[in-house]
């Protein structure tokens, strides 16, 4: 008798389970044949958005560490200039800027500019602002080079440390975004910035709740609150998007992005990013010192097949800077797939396979490197590279480590993997600087180039954007012909939404995000 | 018995002096610094002098044995320390998400009583029945599966298709459903497994026929003889499994976003955080040690033959 109740028990769950997967299957025919597409029509007043960022500080004050990356992100606070989609300069709280000297900026302060408690913003309160982070960040106390500001009216003037052309695009950082200093506030939980939003609530690592500034000098936003929720692994943001919890995310697993492009219900707005993904060869070995080998290496690589590999999240890089920044691309000798020239070059590097082993000797001694790398994400993209590599008779063996850091402060190494953020802050000194000039603190490969040194002095002292785009590809062209290093592939932004959100801004560097166009449609 | 007690509670103190030892060194050991790889972490190139300065302000440069001995100074006072990552107290970080993890591990032995004793004795009672098979299968089927792969298809079965549940976050009961049932699915399936097992042993034994030649149904001797007794035979690790669930089940945690201790120590073991890294040492020595206690006291009051001082044998 108990038997029988059993069975129909087990029956009843297994017909309840059936149904259970129908209705999944039904469900998921209505997605694929539901209405959506770009995102079109007319944007609805007062609406909330429910956004996901992939990482928080622990508070949201831009002058402590990197919060202000997640306040620039969310729409709460500004700068005096911005960097817009195509890595241009362009004026936010600053209206105009006049240069007086090699040292002496005049910026000109927007007229009705207010911070979130209604109060206006002029000169004083940008550099009693700029004052604050520089005394309690370390990064500000020498990344702009400021050495005395004066305010008076709207008109805010800085001097500089040492003429420096990269001055702009450094004040652009979100730690210089200008909030009210006062005795009293609550910086790191409700920070009275500019930004077209507002803080209401604040969880550490949880959520961020804002609400539109409708004294906002730009106009407000047709968004009345956000919230912002941290989400750190990259699948759960996917699934909240898919769920509906979330509109709007920033980044997903790249393994998902071709789920998102074929369905209807979702659009991926995606820009190539500023970081590239590099080998930098240590000079000091006694192989790659020879610039034939280095160049060898560059060419073994299929560049186009590195990016098949790795899927949607990247795009091919093949010279220092991406293609979608103003430093001609396009014109460049760059990086590509040439085994028969590879060849070539390593028998003008003296190289031949005289044990016929398929890896080429000199003296006796194989061509056999070091590849270390730290980001195990590097794996399957490396394991190419080593194959590619072999295909050419170079022997690349793989080594994986848990400090890059380390190894590079021993120059134990023969050839590196790492990542660079390449246009921090959308201009090219800081990477070239630190990364390849003799003596740099970065420059672990001793990698020395008298005219590229020269070049990066000049670039301190070329202020107008056209002079440093001839530098910069002045400089690109030496780093190309030396293989100073290979650049792989760059990494790519992605914004996905519903495509009931609006006007998103694909902006290839990530700490924008949040805009006061940003909207939902009716 | 109470010097008993006393001195099992006293025996926490040089294992946590030991355990704490071992993990400062293996973390001194390693060769990265927790300056570096939190700028790391927000996929900047930290500037050389910056760190150095960081490091000296932090006291990271001091020798092994003078950073132990400012920690345990410290600890001494009561106070472990401030987080690199959070920069707030130990104390603080830790007060705010033990409460969360309390829940999670609460929620989880719930269902997994819930369902694991009642599945477990069916299965024993039913023995090679239909149900013992379907249960058989389940329950092999949920200990097979990674914690992550059953949470993801709870996320998408749940969340993404039913839209009945939120899919992460920590909060309210909604948010503690999901991540509750990846972890009791995976319990109870495990449990259902001993339970099945020493229930079947102790129905060979003969007080079952005894039992029944005296006339007790065979459902009545079950419910009050076989349950208690294959009961304690798990007690020990059903103890041990709570002690892990309160030290956080970290990859359920990480998926579902839940603020607990165990995404708190993995956060801080990525970044070097020496002070929370220690302050969950501690707090993970505390539990077993307490844990072992209960479940040896436990038995002494379910199991007369292991009575301390010689109960009636």
């Amino acid at each position: 008798m108990v038997k029988r109740k059993l069975i129909t028990l087990v029956l009843i769950l297994a017909l309840a389970g059936t149904m259970m997967l129908a209705g999944c299957g039904s469900s998921s025919s209505e997605d694929s044949t539901a209405a959506g597409g770009q995102p079109a029509g007319e944007i609805a007043q007062d609406s909330h958005i429910n956004a996901a960022l992939y990482w928080f500080g622990t508070s949201l004050d831009p002058a402590e560490e990197y919060d202000g990356w997640t306040t620039c992100r969310a729409g709460i606070t500004e700068t005096l200039v911005t960097v817009d989609k195509n890595y241009e300069l362009q004026p936010l709280l600053a209206e105009s800027w006049e240069q007086k000297d090699d040292v002496t900026w005049v910026m000109h302060i927007r007229e009705g500019v207010t911070f979130h408690d209604g109060t206006p913003v002029d000169a004083a309160a940008v550099k009693a602002s700029f004052e604050r982070v520089m005394e309690k960040q370390e990064r500000a106390k020498d990344s702009a080079k400021i050495k005395s500001m004066e305010a008076e009216g709207q008109d805010i003037t800085f001097v500089t440390e040492e003429p420096f052309g990269a001055f702009l695009s450094s004040i652009s950082e979100p730690m210089y975004s200008v909030v009210k200093v006062e005795d009293g506030l609550d910086y790191a939980n409700a920070p009275i910035a500019t930004g077209p939003f507002k803080v209401t609530g604040f969880k550490v690592n949880e959520t961020i709740d804002t609400e539109r500034y409708d004294g906002y000098w730009n106009g407000p936003s047709s968004v009345k609150t956000m919230k912002i929720t941290c989400i750190e692994e990259d699948s759960t943001r996917g699934l909240a998007l898919q769920s509906g919890e979330q509109d709007v995310v920033q980044r997903v697993a790249n393994a998902d992005l071709p789920n998102f492009q074929s369905d209807s219900n979702f659009q991926v707005v995606d820009t190539t990013g500023a970081r590239v993904r590099i080998i930098i060869p240590n000079m000091q070995n006694k192989f790659l010192q020879d610039v034939n080998v280095r160049k060898a290496i560059a060419d073994s690589i299929d560049y186009d097949s590195l990016v098949k590999i790795l899927g949607e999240g990247v795009t091919n890089a093949q010279a220092p800077f991406p293609k979608t920044s103003p430093y001609g691309y396009d014109e460049l000798d760059k990086q590509a797939y040439n085994p028969g020239e590879a060849a070539e070059l390593l028998k003008k590097a003296g190289f031949t396979d005289s044990d016929g082993n398929g890896f080429v000797d000199k003296d006796g001694e194989e061509l056999k490197l070091t590849l270390t790398y730290q980001m195990t994400d590097y794996t399957s993209m490396l394991e190419a590279v080593q194959s590619m590599a072999k295909e050419c008779g170079i022997n690349i063996e793989l080594k994986l480590t848990d400090s890059i850091e380390a190894v590079e402060e021993k120059k134990d190494f023969d050839l590196i993997c790492t990542n660079w953020q390449v246009l921090s802050t959308g201009d090219p000194q800081w990477f070239l600087e630190n990364m390849y000039k003799t003596g740099a603190q970065n420059n672990c490969i001793s990698y020395s180039n008298e005219e590229l040194d020269g070049i990066i002095n000049q670039l301190s002292t070329a202020f107008e954007p056209e002079d440093r785009q001839k530098l910069t590809i002045e400089a690109e062209k030496i780093l190309l012909a030396d293989s100073a290093s290979i650049y792989l592939v760059g990494e790519n932004n992605f914004v996905l939404a519903n495509t009931k959100v609006q006007n998103i801004t694909p902006y290839p560097i990530d700490y924008y995000f949040v805009d006061n166009g940003m909207g939902i449609s009716k | 018995m109470k010097k008993y007690i006393a001195g099992r509670i006293l025996f926490v103190i040089p294992i946590m002096l030991i355990l704490s030892i071992f993990t400062f060194g293996l973390t001194y050991l390693s060769p990265s610094d927790p300056v570096t790889l939190y700028y790391q972490s927000m996929g900047t190139k930290p500037d050389k002098e910056m760190v150095e300065r960081k490091k000296e302000e932090l006291g990271l440069n001091d020798p092994f044995l003078v950073q132990y001995g400012h920690w345990i100074e410290k600890v001494l006072h009561g106070d472990l320390g401030e987080s690199y990552k959070y920069k707030t107290s130990v104390w603080s970080e830790m007060g705010k998400r033990l409460p969360n993890t309390l829940i999670l591990t609460g929620a989880t032995v719930f269902l997994t009583i819930l369902f694991a004793v009642p599945l477990g004795i069916l299965c024993a009672a039913y023995q090679n029945s239909f149900l013992d098979y379907l249960l058989r299968l389940i329950s092999f089927l949920g200990v097979s599966m990674p914690s992550f792969w059953v949470g993801t298809l709870l996320m998408y079965a749940f969340g993404v298709r039913l839209h009945l549940l939120p899919i992460m976050g920590s909060g309210d009961l909604a948010h503690l459903i999901l991540p509750a049932a990846t972890l009791a699915f995976w319990m109870t399936s495990l449990y259902i497994r001993r339970l099945r097992g020493s229930a079947l042993e102790e129905m060979n034994k003969d007080y079952m026929i005894g039992g029944m030649a005296k006339g007790f149904s065979r459902a009545s001797i079950i419910m009050k003889q076989v349950l208690p007794n294959s009961l304690l035979s798990v007690i020990t690790m059903f103890g041990l499994s709570i002690g892990s669930l309160l030290g956080g089940a970290t990859i359920v945690e990480t998926i579902f976003e839940w603020q607990g201790v165990g995404k708190m120590a993995v956060d801080a073991i990525s970044l070097k955080d020496y002070p929370i890294i220690q302050g969950y040492v501690l707090w993970m020595a505390v539990i077993y040690v307490s844990i072992n206690l209960i479940v040896d006291l436990l038995y002494q009051f379910l199991d007369p033959r292991i009575r301390l001082g010689g109960g009636k044998s």
